[in-house]
């Protein structure tokens, strides 16, 4: 059987075009994050931390909160006011946060400089 | 024996025999052909004719029907009727309802005699939509709509919204109805749905109700009842519209509407008003506070002018848009500071002077802090002291002002700037323009910081409040448009950087708090504003909608345009907050058992989806903030040819 070229590669280029297509749509089909906060592990979220600073740290007026980042205090400084805050805040214990966690959330809230306008 | 086509003619024949045995057929009346024989023959299962019956159509009238037959079958001057023209007289223009049957006597006259216009039938799917529809339509009209519900079940469902209109002052008429007289029951519905005493439930959050006995006891009511709801301070009236009143004939007595006598709002008295611009014009930082204040431009305007005479910054609680955002004096993001400086603070139809120049720390051991200074003096020029209740505690605490002035704020201000204008001396001109030059710097340094603020995970996703206000605003500043919700979950991102010098451009929050105000509320501020050509907007919350989402068909149905955009944080968020701190109180659980009972997740609830299933145009969900803009230009376009639109927004949470 003589073998045209041009019919014989087209399944392999189509399959080629699939699956870098596969590779590539988390990023060209990316849509909302339908993942619950319930799943989320990073413990800035777990914690609760977002929910009155905001998932990037920015604040809100309604919470009383002011931002946290992009400009981050020192970590004693932060930890400080974590264990004994003033305001509207309640008190992270060392029982309930420990000092690694505490740690995870900073580098955590560091990070966060790329979402700034 | 049968006949040749197989019928078993002897058993059909004795039936209908049987039938006409004692009813002599006349040449008026009934021939063996006429339908009800017809009807006796092909079914075997009709009963037989009652012989009065029959007898009575041997009598009968020129149209076929006897008296007798007449008033059993029919009523030509039903009272609902009189009560459908005392309604057209008071310019009732909306009557908001979730049909049911012991209003169907004034439900049928405003659609039929009525012509269903002024007042309109408003087909809500909730008696909570009904009333919410009603508080949010009276913040932009000026004026109430009515309600028609049940007695019992549907005043049970509209509760709650009557107590927001009862805390946030807002005028709501609710004609309930009910059936007072036992033998008028005609099945066991008509039972649960009946009670001695209609309003015993909400009377510890209405202004007045009454259970009239007659038609003219009803007329008069009626109108009492406009223009109890009318009198400052406003709040939500009663009354029962028994259907023995709706349904049965009028009667040949004349129903007599009596012509409505508005009562004047009260005012503020000369000494008092006098020795309070005394005070205010003596003061070097005197602070104005104004809560549920200005009901009209005159209220906002008068409030400018006062506010410049004693270049005294305005502190807007926004209970109503009291004062323009866009002026210097402004200062709403500076409270804590200003009324920690003042020697005089006015406040203007505050709901919570206490919570004002105090601060409360939700703390395991609760601690109470004096904001203001020891030796500030405090004035209070308002109506509340004149009409409030004991049971709810929507009054707040307590609170010793120095000069407590019992009048509406909106109509003494015109009084109290005469008396500061006339108090003002030339030494403390100069004084006063002093303090104008440092407000008008504070206010621009202010407005800087919240640019700035607005800029903090501007390309972020979930969309920040922030960044959805500001879309919005991009979209709506060169229209006539209207905030026809609260902005409190928004960081009120709309106070500190839109532009509002309209007294419609904001109507306040619920009142009392209750979620579930926010979608019918501005379906109702929309509708109101529709006649005017306004662009209504609404910031939706996502738990608030879930109350009663068919809010969403009666503005399809009825066409009102609303802009609606989603601050969809998937959560009851002020309950995530509220959760996570017990926890934290408690030293338990903070990793994540706040969640439990508060999102609204697993699954998601498709917005857009649920507001197509309603006939809304939408779109979503939409979490990348780049794609708001062109959901904007498409939803206003929408809006524009006179329809609702929803935008579904995934949002940071505050």
């Amino acid at each position: 059987m003589i073998r045209n070229t041009s019919i014989w590669f087209v399944p392999q280029i189509l399959f080629c075009c699939f699956s870098a297509l596969l590779l590539i749509s988390p990023v060209l089909f990316a849509g909302v994050d339908n993942a619950s906060i319930r799943d989320k592990e990073e413990p800035y979220i777990k914690y609760g931390c977002y929910q009155c600073h905001g998932f990037k740290g920015q604040g809100a007026l309604m919470t009383g909160t002011p931002p946290i980042a992009p400009d981050v205090l020192p970590f004693e400084a932060f930890a400080e006011i974590v264990r004994r805050p003033y305001g509207k805040m309640p008190a992270y214990s060392p029982d309930v946060l420990d000092r690694a966690t505490l740690k995870q959330i900073y580098d955590h809230l560091e990070s966060i400089e790329s979402f700034v306008e | 024996m049968t006949d040749q086509k197989g019928n078993d003619g002897i058993g059909r024949r004795s039936f209908v025999k049987g039938v006409f045995a004692a009813a002599p057929l006349t040449a008026v009346g009934l021939s063996r052909t006429t339908q009800a024989g017809e009807n006796a023959q092909n079914n075997s299962t009709s009963t037989s004719m009652p012989s009065q019956h029959v007898a009575d159509m041997e009598q009968g009238s020129v149209e076929g029907y006897t008296e007798a037959q007449e008033r059993k079958y029919f009523v030509n001057n039903p009272g609902a009727d009189i009560m459908v023209d005392a309604l057209k007289q008071l310019d009732i223009e909306y009557v908001a309802s979730n049909p049911g049957s012991s209003f169907r006597g004034l439900q049928e006259s405003i659609v039929t005699y009525g012509g269903n216009k002024n007042p309109e039938f408003l087909t809500c799917l909730h008696e909570e939509s009904s009333v919410g529809m009603s508080h949010g339509y009276a913040k932009i009209a000026g004026k109430p709509m009515a309600i028609a519900c049940h007695g019992t079940v549907g005043l049970q469902h509209a509760s709650m919204a009557l107590y927001n209109a009862w805390c946030d002052r807002v005028p709501v008429l609710v004609l309930a109805g009910n059936h007072i007289d036992a033998t008028q029951r005609t099945n066991r519905v008509a039972w649960a749905h009946s009670v001695q005493d209609t309003a015993h439930m909400v009377r510890d959050f209405i202004k007045w109700d009454d259970t009239p006995v007659s038609l003219q006891h009803f007329m008069e009511s009626l109108v009492r009842s406009y223009k109890i709801a009318n009198t400052p301070p406003f709040g939500p009236v009663v009354l029962t519209a028994d259907a023995h009143l709706q349904e049965k004939p009028a009667g040949e007595k004349e129903i007599h509407i009596p012509r409505l006598a508005p009562t004047t709002p009260p005012l503020g008295d000369e000494n008092s008003i006098n020795e309070a611009a005394r005070l205010l014009v003596n003061s070097e930082s005197p602070v104005l506070m104004a809560d549920k204040m200005a009901r009209t431009a005159s209220g906002v305007e008068h409030l400018v002018e006062l506010a410049e005479a004693l270049q005294a910054p305005v502190i807007d609680k926004l209970g109503r848009m009291n004062f323009p955002t866009e002026h210097y004096l402004f200062q709403f993001m500076r409270s804590r500071e200003l009324i920690g400086r003042a020697d005089v603070i006015l406040g203007l139809e505050m709901i919570d002077m206490w919570g004002s120049v105090n601060s409360v720390a939700d703390l395991a051991e609760i601690e109470t802090k004096r904001v203001a200074r020891p030796n500030a003096k405090l004035i209070s020029l308002g109506v509340g002291d004149l009409y409030l209740k004991s049971n709810y505690q929507n009054f707040g605490r307590y609170t010793p002002v120095d000069l407590s002035i019992s009048g509406d704020a909106e109509a003494s201000l015109p009084y109290l700037i005469e008396a500061v204008k006339k108090q003002v001396s030339r030494a403390g001109r100069s004084r006063i323009s002093d303090r104008g030059k440092q407000l008008r710097k504070a206010y621009e340094e202010i407005r800087n910081k919240d640019r700035e603020a607005a800029k903090l995970a501007w390309h972020g996703s979930p969309v920040t409040t922030a960044r959805l206000c500001m879309e919005i605003w991009e979209s709506i500043k060169n229209r006539d448009w209207s905030l026809v919700s609260d902005s409190i979950f928004q960081s009120n991102w709309p106070q500190r950087l839109w532009d509002m010098n309209k007294h419609y451009q904001f109507i306040g929050g619920s009142g009392g708090y209750g979620v579930g105000y926010g979608a019918p509320a501005a379906v109702g501020a929309a509708l109101a504003n529709r006649e005017h050509g306004r662009l209504s907007v609404n910031i939706q919350s996502d738990g608030d909608l879930m109350y009663a989402p068919g809010i969403l068909w009666t503005a399809a149905h009825h066409q009102i345009p609303l802009l609606s955009i989603m601050h969809n944080n998937r959560a009851y968020h002020q309950e995530t907050m509220h959760l996570q701190r017990m926890a934290l109180r408690r030293q338990r659980g903070v990793d994540g058992n706040a969640h439990i009972g508060t999102l609204i997740d697993k699954p998601m609830i498709d917005f857009a989806q649920l507001a197509k299933s309603m006939g809304i145009w939408a779109v979503g969900p939409i979490s990348n903030p780049e794609e708001l803009a062109p959901a904007l230009r498409q939803a206003i376009n929408v809006v524009d040819k006179g329809e609702p639109a929803v935008i579904d927004v995934i949002c940071e949470p505050r």
